[in-house]
């Protein structure tokens, strides 16, 4: 399927705190209870639209382990969007953000957006993380924030675009270079300049695509 | 008169497939026969004749011919525990002991208490994170088995194992996919042995790399990795390379767990059978064994990134030992009349150097 714009996005955080439980609801649109681990890094992969643009989103979802930071670093390489995850029963992976930051912006691009997700709203009765604390925190950092629910979905889809909208904006105000991939996004097949007559929109008619 | 033709038609047909049908049930009949014959005789052979005698008898080569083709699986344990040796002369009572130590901790963290003061010296945080990690990780291995959850009957014992690991080894730890080589033996012996068998697998040089992560020598099994890719399948090497497809996507996840996350479990304990035969290369031959497998659809123009990506971290669930075994036999560890070993340490020696610089 033909798209407009790759981005490449990068999944972050504690271990257990649902990364996986994420992806899996925003690409299959179904939760797992109990779901095997990941070491390493997976793969998801969807498109959605903006702006009436087709945007394909390549999703790296990554171990959370402290013992794999030194692996997992290569992975943030080339990624335009990153989801900072937290568990908001859990408080130590809300106090442990700021490590996860400094290595995000360490090994990523300086225009990477980073969305913090405090994910569970499902468990309410466990909270241990206030939302103004997550609130705070972003606001502190410049980062974007929501919390979601990957069991019921909640906030999911959202979380996922609003990224992908604000990378969508940066490139309209041309603060990333989209003819370098080391930023994390890709122009689509049927836009390269030697095809400029492709089926659906093409780079030329974006200039007067609306601002929400 | 038509109708009557027509029905005598049909008649035969179905006897025909009614024959058909009989024929092909005796011939799966007889294979499982012959199957399960083979299965009783080498249980047989390696009750009786090799593990009595295991040191003389493990490198002939009826042994190792038969070894190739899998463990009988009531003999796997036993086997894997002769090969896998204990070279740490870990006793059941050290078990027993790292177990109640593991235990104290389990109830301290459960109950917010303070750790006693007489635990081994460590930094509290890490302590701390190995028995919550284990808690959170012990429900996660093998999830489709539904033995190792909370309330199943093999539940407590990864628990309490991990938890005895990470006292008997304060420096390591627990560390993720250790909950999967740990199931795999649990699976097959009982918890002591188990343990044993676990802690001495833990010390062998790739899984000690991989699981102190340490960067140098994961670099030189990375590099390694590398050259034997080239070498047995150089057209996928070069696709993968363009694609940008790099090990470290797939091979992370393959190395960690042994295969046994990444493979059908009867698959990945063939995979261990052979390991404990020939070593750590084993696990780098099987590695190319299954890329060479699915050679011809990973350069099918269609794979992307994403799809080989995905595929390659989401394998199959219906891969063939057989088929599997037959790839790996074409792979070859030796690169310019190098052994694996040599290639090793001529990246670590390189991988050392620059450490230094």
């Amino acid at each position: 399927m033909s798209y407009a714009y790759l981005f490449k996005y990068i999944i972050i955080g504690d271990t257990g705190v649902g990364k996986s439980c994420l992806l899996l609801q925003f690409t299959d649109k179904r939760f797992q209870p109990v779901h095997d681990l990941t070491i390493g890094v997976e793969f998801g992969a969807r498109m959605i639209t903006i702006d009436g643009k087709q945007i394909k989103l390549q999703i790296w979802d990554t171990a959370g382990q402290e013992s794999f930071r030194s692996i997992t670093r290569s992975y943030y390489r080339g990624a335009a969007g990153a989801l900072l995850v937290y568990d908001i029963t859990r408080r130590d992976t809300f106090t442990h953000l700021t490590t996860w930051l400094e290595d995000a912006r360490q090994h990523s691009n300086s225009n990477m957006v980073i969305m913090l997700i405090g994910n569970k709203t499902d468990l309410e009765s466990r909270r241990d993380v206030k939302k103004e604390e997550g609130e705070a925190f972003a606001r502190e950092h410049g980062l974007i924030f929501m919390e979601t629910s990957a069991k019921t979905a909640a906030n999911v889809e959202e979380a996922f675009i609003n990224t992908a909208k604000e990378i969508y904006e940066k490139i309209q105000e041309g603060v990333f270079d989209i003819n370098n991939e080391a930023n994390g996004i890709k122009i689509g097949p049927q836009h390269s300049p030697s095809s400029p007559h492709a089926p659906s929109g093409s780079l030329g008619q974006q200039a007067g695509g609306g601002c929400c | 008169m038509k109708h009557k033709s027509e029905y005598e038609a049909m008649v035969t047909q179905a006897k025909k497939r009614e024959a058909k049908d009989a024929k092909l049930r005796k011939r799966l009949l007889q294979r499982q026969m012959k199957q399960e014959d083979f299965v009783a005789q080498a249980t047989r052979f390696w009750n009786e004749e090799v593990l009595p005698n295991w040191t003389s008898m493990r490198t002939s080569r009826k042994v190792r011919e038969l070894w190739w083709q899998g463990l009988p699986p009531s003999m796997r344990g036993k086997a894997w525990k002769l090969a896998i040796g204990n070279d740490l002369s870990i006793t059941s009572e050290l078990y027993e002991i790292c177990v109640m130590r593991a235990k104290e901790r389990l109830q301290c963290s459960t109950e917010g208490a303070a750790e006693p003061d007489d635990a081994p010296s460590e930094s509290p945080a890490n302590r701390e994170d190995s028995v919550e990690l284990i808690r959170l990780d012990v429900s996660r291995t093998f999830p489709h088995l539904c033995i190792f959850q909370k309330g199943g009957p093999y539940h407590d014992l990864l628990q309490n194992m991990l938890g005895a690991y990470a006292c008997y080894r304060p420096d390591v730890g627990y560390v993720q996919g250790m909950s999967f080589l740990a199931a795999m033996l649990l699976l097959n012996m009982d918890v002591a042995d188990a343990f044993i068998c676990f802690s001495n697998l833990l010390n062998r040089p790739c899984h000690r790399a991989f699981f102190r992560v340490d960067n140098t020598m994961m670099k030189a099994y990375f590099a390694t990795y590398e050259e034997l890719f080239e070498e047995n399948l150089p057209k996928l090497y070069t696709h993968f390379e363009k694609l940008n497809v790099t090990a470290d996507i797939y091979l992370i996840e393959w190395l960690y767990t042994s295969f046994s996350k990444s493979l059908p479990l009867d698959v990945a304990c063939r995979v261990w059978d052979i390991f404990c035969r020939d070593g750590e290369e084993f696990f780098f031959r099987t590695a190319l064994g299954v890329l060479r497998m699915y050679e011809d659809m990973l350069l099918n123009p269609d794979m992307d990134f994403i799809h080989t990506a995905q595929f390659l971290t989401k394998l199959p669930d219906d891969i063939s030992a057989e088929q599997l075994f037959r790839n790996i036999e074409h792979i070859r560890t030796h690169v310019d009349k190098r052994r694996f070993s040599q290639v090793l340490a001529h990246h670590m020696e390189a991988a050392d150097g620059s450490r230094d610089t």
